[in-house]
C-alpha cells in the first residue's frame, strides 16, 4: 500500500478518486491521506464551476512516499479562483488597478442618503480586451422597490474599467437590483447594518444572444466591514490583509451557487476541515457573511455543538443585529425558537429563506410583506435570495374570456397547460391548475367546479391552518408561502368566475366533499368532473 | 420479464434554434437498447419518439410522448409483482431544469415565452420508481439544464397505482444544473457530447453504474475540449447497476508519437498494476505506433524503468498520445 496525499487547500474543493477500471475508490471534500493499493489513479477536484483532472501513478518505489495533488495555485499557494471580491493574490482576474480604486472610493467620504450604516458597490471589467459598458439600470431600490440610488450617479473610470459608488444610509433592508437578458431585472437583498459598511462587488458577463453586457447576480460577492478599516491601512497593506478572509468566503458562496442550499450528502465534511470553517466562525467579527456562511455550513450537519451555534449565533445578533439570515440560522437552535416571522425581509442567502421554510413552515402560513411580495419570482439560480423585480402583466383579456367561454360551452377537450396559456396564468397558477387538475391528456375541463373549489380553499385559508388540509402539501411542494398561494388560488378563482358568471343564473354542479385522504397521500389527487 | 425503453430525440423546434444532433442520438441509443449485447430489451418493448416521424414541425408535443408513458404504466404486472425489470427512458433534445436536482426535455412546440411545453422526465421516472412499477429505473437525459425562472411546471401527469415493491433508479443528466449540454461534429456527424460518451460507455463491455458514471464524465472532458460540461449521475447505489452485460471489452485504437529525444529508445507499455503488457513494446521512432487497449489507465515506460508518462483510454475513437 502507498499513501495517495491530496492537497486540495480548500474544504470546499470536491475530490474523487478512480482507479483503472474507473471504479471510484474514494470520494470526499477537501484534502485526504488514502492508503491505496499501487497502481494508476485519477485524481478530480473540483469547486463550483473550476474543475481539474490529474492521473498520478503511486508505485512500490513510493512505498513510503506521498503524492501531492493540487489544483491550478496562486504564489501563495492558494487555489486560483474566478471572482468579482478584491482578492488580488487568489483571483486570476483582480488588478491593482481595480483595487487601488475601489480604496481610495472606500477610504473617502461617503454621499450622504441617510445615516448610520453604508454601502459600497463596484463594478469592474477584469477583461482587458472589453471595455466597461456604461452602467445601466443598476440600483439600490428601497424595500418598497422605489429607486433609492443608482449606478449611473457614481464614479466612472472608463479608462481602467470601473463604476462605483459608496453612500451612506439609513439601516435597513434595501435590494440591488440588475438588469437581466430578459429586459427584466433582477433583484438581491442587501442589509444596511448600522455600523457596518455592507460592500457589492460585481463583474459583467456578455450575455450570448444580445452581446450586450450584464451582470450575473449569483457571481455577486457581498460583505460587511467595518467602515473605519479602510481609514487604519495603508494602500499596500489593503492589498494583503483580509485576503483570506475573502479567499473562504468566496469559496463558500461558489459551493452555495453548485449546491443551493448545503444539505445534500455529496457536501458533507469530515473533521480535518474543521479548522478552516471555524477559522472562518472566529473571523466573522471583522466580516459577518463569514459566519452567516459557515454557520450554514457547520449547523446542519452537526459539526459544531448545540452550545457553539447558540454562542455563534448570539455573537452574530450582537454584530449585525436579527437580520433575516441570522434570525433563519436561530432556527437552528431547538431551545431558543423564534416567535415572530423570521423572514419579515427578504434574507441574503437562498440558504436562509429554505431553512426557514423547512423549520417553521408555520411562519409561511401567515402574512409577511415584502417576502410574500416575492417569494413567486424567485430566481433559483443563485447563491443568494434572488427574484425579479418586474413581472410581466397576468391580466386576463376579454378576447380570452370568450375563446375560454366557448371551449367551456363545447366541452372541447383541453390540456391543463394549454389551459394556463389561455388564461395567461401566472406559473405559479399554472403549477397550481397542474396540482390540482392535470390528468394527463386533454379533456373536458370542470370549469365551475374548478371556480367552486378555488373558492372553497380561499374559504379554508380563514381557517385556522391546522383545519386546512391544503397549507402543508402545498407549501412543502411549491416552497412557496402560503400567503402567496393563496393570492394566486384567489386570483385563479377570479379568472374562472369571469368565464362562469354567466352560468351561475342556473343550478351549478353539486360541490363534492373534499377527500379527507388528501393531506395524509401529500402529493397530486386530481380532480374531474363526473 | 422483459425491459423496456422510451426513446425520445427532438431535432426540430419551430419557435426555438433547432438541433442537429438529438434525433441521431435517440437513434444510437436505441440500437444500443435493442442490441442483446447492449440493453437487451425486446424491439417490440422500446418505444422511439422522434421529431422526424411527424409531419408536423411542432411534434412531438407532451400528448405524444405522455401517451408512451400512460401505455406503458397501464400494462400489467407479472407474476413477480413488477410490470418489468428494467425501464430505460432517454430524452435528448432542448431542455430546461427547474431545480437543482431536476431536468426536463422542451416538447417540439416549446417557445422561450411558452417554456410549460415540456416533459419533466425525472419526474415522470420518480413517479415510475415511487410506485414499485420497475425493478430499477433509468432515465439518460442529453438536454441543457438551463434555468428558467418564469414557467409553468408540468408534474407527471398520470396516476399509477402501487405495486408497493421496492424499485431502485440511476439517473445521468448531460451536464451541471445551470449548464448547458452541446453538440459536436463527430466524424462528420453532428452528435451531443453526452450521448458520444455514454454510448461509448455502454459499449465498452460490461460496465457498472460507477464505472460509468466515471466512463462518461473522462470521455467527455476531452469531447468538450476546454468548454465546460459536466455530467450528473444520481443513483442510491450506483454498482447495483449492470449494462452490457454479455459485451466483450472494446478496444480502443491508440497511435503513440514519440518525440526525436525517444527515437531508438526501447518502450513498454504497462497495466495500470505497473505489470508489462505481453507483446505491447516497440523501438520509438519516427513512425507512429499503433495499438489497441481496452478502455483504462496504462502507463508507459522503458523495460524496468518507472513510468515516463500515463495515459487514459476511453472512447471508441482513435486517440493520439504525444509521448515528449
Amino acid at each position: 500500500m502507498i499513501t495517495l496525499s491530496i492537497k486540495t487547500d480548500s474544504p470546499f474543493t470536491e475530490v474523487e478518486v478512480v482507479d483503472q477500471h474507473f471504479r471510484t475508490v474514494w470520494t470526499g471534500i477537501g484534502s485526504a491521506d488514502l492508503p491505496l493499493p499501487i497502481g494508476i489513479y485519477k485524481v478530480r477536484l473540483g469547486t463550483g464551476a473550476d474543475a481539474h483532472e490529474e492521473l498520478v501513478a503511486a508505485t512500490a518505489e513510493m512505498s513510503h512516499e506521498t503524492v501531492g495533488v493540487s489544483p491550478r495555485k496562486a504564489s501563495s499557494g492558494k487555489q486560483l479562483l474566478s471572482s468579482a471580491a478584491p482578492m488580488i493574490m487568489f483571483c486570476s482576474t483582480s488588478h491593482e488597478y481595480h483595487h487601488y480604486p475601489s480604496f481610495k472610493i472606500l477610504n473617502g467620504d461617503p454621499i450622504a442618503r441617510g445615516s448610520g450604516s453604508r454601502i459600497f458597490l463596484f463594478l469592474r471589467q477584469p477583461d482587458e480586451s472589453k471595455s466597461l459598458v456604461p452602467p445601466q439600470g443598476i440600483s439600490l431600490l428601497t424595500p418598497t422597490g422605489r429607486e433609492f440610488y443608482s449606478l449611473e450617479l457614481g464614479t466612472t473610470d472608463f479608462e481602467n474599467r470601473y463604476s462605483a459608488f459608496h453612500i451612506e444610509v439609513d439601516p435597513g433592508t434595501y435590494a440591488l437590483s440588475v438588469p437581466a437578458p430578459d429586459g427584466g431585472s433582477v433583484c438581491i437583498a442587501v442589509p444596511a447594518i448600522r455600523g457596518w459598511c455592507t460592500q457589492l462587488y460585481l463583474v459583467p458577463y456578455m450575455a450570448p444572444v444580445q452581446f450586450e453586457s450584464f451582470v450575473d447576480v449569483s457571481q455577486i460577492s457581498m460583505f460587511m466591514r467595518d467602515p473605519s478599516f479602510e481609514k487604519h491601512v495603508s494602500e499596500d497593506d489593503y492589498n494583503t490583509m483580509f485576503q483570506e478572509q475573502l479567499y473562504w468566503l468566496e469559496m463558500a458562496r461558489k459551493l452555495f451557487a453548485r449546491f443551493g442550499t448545503v444539505a445534500s450528502p455529496e457536501t458533507l465534511f469530515i473533521e480535518e476541515q474543521l479548522p478552516e470553517l471555524n477559522s472562518m466562525l472566529q473571523n466573522k467579527f471583522g466580516n459577518p457573511m463569514l459566519g452567516i456562511f459557515a454557520a450554514h455550513l457547520l449547523a446542519p450537519q452537526k459539526l459544531i455543538s448545540q452550545w457553539l451555534l447558540s454562542e455563534v449565533i448570539g455573537n452574530l445578533r450582537g454584530l449585525v443585529g436579527d437580520i433575516p439570515d441570522v434570525a433563519a440560522l436561530q432556527l437552528l437552535n431547538p431551545e431558543s425558537r423564534e416567535s415572530r416571522d423570521v423572514l419579515d425581509a427578504p434574507p441574503i442567502l437562498k440558504a436562509s429563506y429554505d431553512l426557514a421554510l423547512n423549520k417553521q413552515p408555520s411562519d409561511m402560513s401567515s402574512g409577511n410583506g415584502w417576502i410574500t411580495d416575492v417569494a413567486d419570482r424567485q430566481v433559483i439560480a443563485s447563491p443568494y435570495f434572488a427574484w425579479r423585480k418586474i413581472a410581466r402583466s397576468y391580466e386576463l383579456d376579454d378576447a380570452a374570456i370568450k375563446a375560454a367561454r366557448a371551449i367551456m360551452e363545447s366541452r372541447a377537450a383541453i390540456s391543463v397547460s394549454n389551459l394556463a396559456g389561455l388564461l395567461n396564468c401566472h406559473p405559479v397558477e399554472s403549477w397550481l391548475l397542474a396540482w390540482f387538475f392535470d390528468i394527463g391528456a386533454p379533456e373536458p375541463f370542470p370549469w365551475e367546479f374548478a371556480e367552486q373549489m378555488f373558492a372553497r380553499v380561499v374559504e379554508l385559508s380563514a381557517t385556522a391552518p391546522e383545519a386546512n388540509p391544503y397549507i402543508e402539501p402545498l407549501v412543502k411542494e411549491s416552497r412557496l408561502p402560503w400567503p402567496t398561494l393563496i393570492t394566486h388560488i384567489d386570483r385563479l378563482r377570479s379568472r374562472f368566475l369571469k368565464i362562469t358568471h354567466i352560468r351561475k343564473q342556473q343550478p351549478s354542479t353539486p360541490m363534492p366533499s373534499f377527500p379527507a385522504q388528501r393531506a395524509s397521500l401529500g402529493h397530486h389527487i386530481r380532480y374531474r368532473q363526473a | 420479464m422483459p425491459d423496456h425503453a422510451i426513446v425520445i430525440g427532438i431535432n426540430r423546434y419551430p419557435y426555438l434554434q433547432s438541433l442537429q444532433g438529438a434525433v441521431s442520438d435517440a437513434h444510437d441509443f436505441h440500437s444500443w437498447v435493442v442490441d442483446p449485447n447492449g440493453g437487451s430489451v425486446p424491439a417490440g418493448n422500446a418505444t422511439v419518439i422522434v421529431s422526424t416521424d411527424y409531419q408536423e414541425d411542432y411534434r412531438p408535443m407532451t400528448g405524444d410522448i405522455d401517451q408512451a408513458f400512460r401505455q406503458l404504466v397501464s400494462l400489467p404486472v407479472n407474476s413477480n409483482g413488477y410490470v418489468g425489470d428494467r425501464l430505460y427512458v432517454y430524452t435528448s433534445g432542448h431542455g430546461i431544469a427547474p431545480d437543482a436536482d431536476d431536468s426536463a426535455l422542451l416538447t417540439a412546440d416549446a417557445a422561450t415565452d411558452c417554456l410549460g411545453n415540456h416533459v419533466a422526465a425525472r419526474a415522470y421516472s420518480n413517479t415510475i420508481r415511487t410506485n414499485g412499477l420497475f425493478e430499477q429505473v433509468i432515465l439518460f437525459m442529453d438536454c441543457c439544464r438551463d434555468t428558467a425562472d418564469d414557467f409553468p411546471r408540468r408534474p407527471a401527469p398520470f396516476s399509477i397505482r402501487s405495486t408497493g415493491l421496492k424499485s431502485e433508479s440511476y439517473f445521468g443528466f448531460a451536464t451541471d444544473w445551470d449548464s448547458k449540454a452541446r453538440e459536436t461534429q463527430i466524424n462528420g456527424q453532428t452528435r451531443g457530447l453526452f450521448t458520444t460518451a455514454l454510448m461509448a460507455g455502454l459499449r465498452s463491455g460490461a460496465i457498472d453504474g460507477d464505472q460509468l458514471d466515471n466512463y462518461v464524465k473522462s470521455y467527455i472532458r476531452t469531447l468538450a475540449n476546454g468548454n465546460n460540461q459536466d455530467p450528473k449521475f444520481f443513483s442510491s447505489a450506483k454498482t447495483n447497476f449492470h449494462f452490457s452485460v454479455s459485451a466483450p471489452p472494446f478496444q480502443v485504437p491508440i497511435e503513440l508519437v514519440f518525440s526525436a529525444g525517444r527515437f531508438g529508445t526501447t518502450m513498454q507499455i504497462y497495466d495500470s498494476t505497473f505489470t508489462p503488457i505481453r507483446g505491447m513494446s516497440t523501438v520509438a521512432s519516427s513512425t507512429p505506433w499503433n495499438v489497441q487497449l481496452p478502455c483504462g489507465l496504462y502507463g508507459l515506460a522503458t523495460p524496468g524503468g518507472p513510468p515516463i508518462q500515463l495515459f487514459q483510454v476511453v472512447g471508441h475513437y482513435q486517440q493520439i498520445i504525444r509521448v515528449a
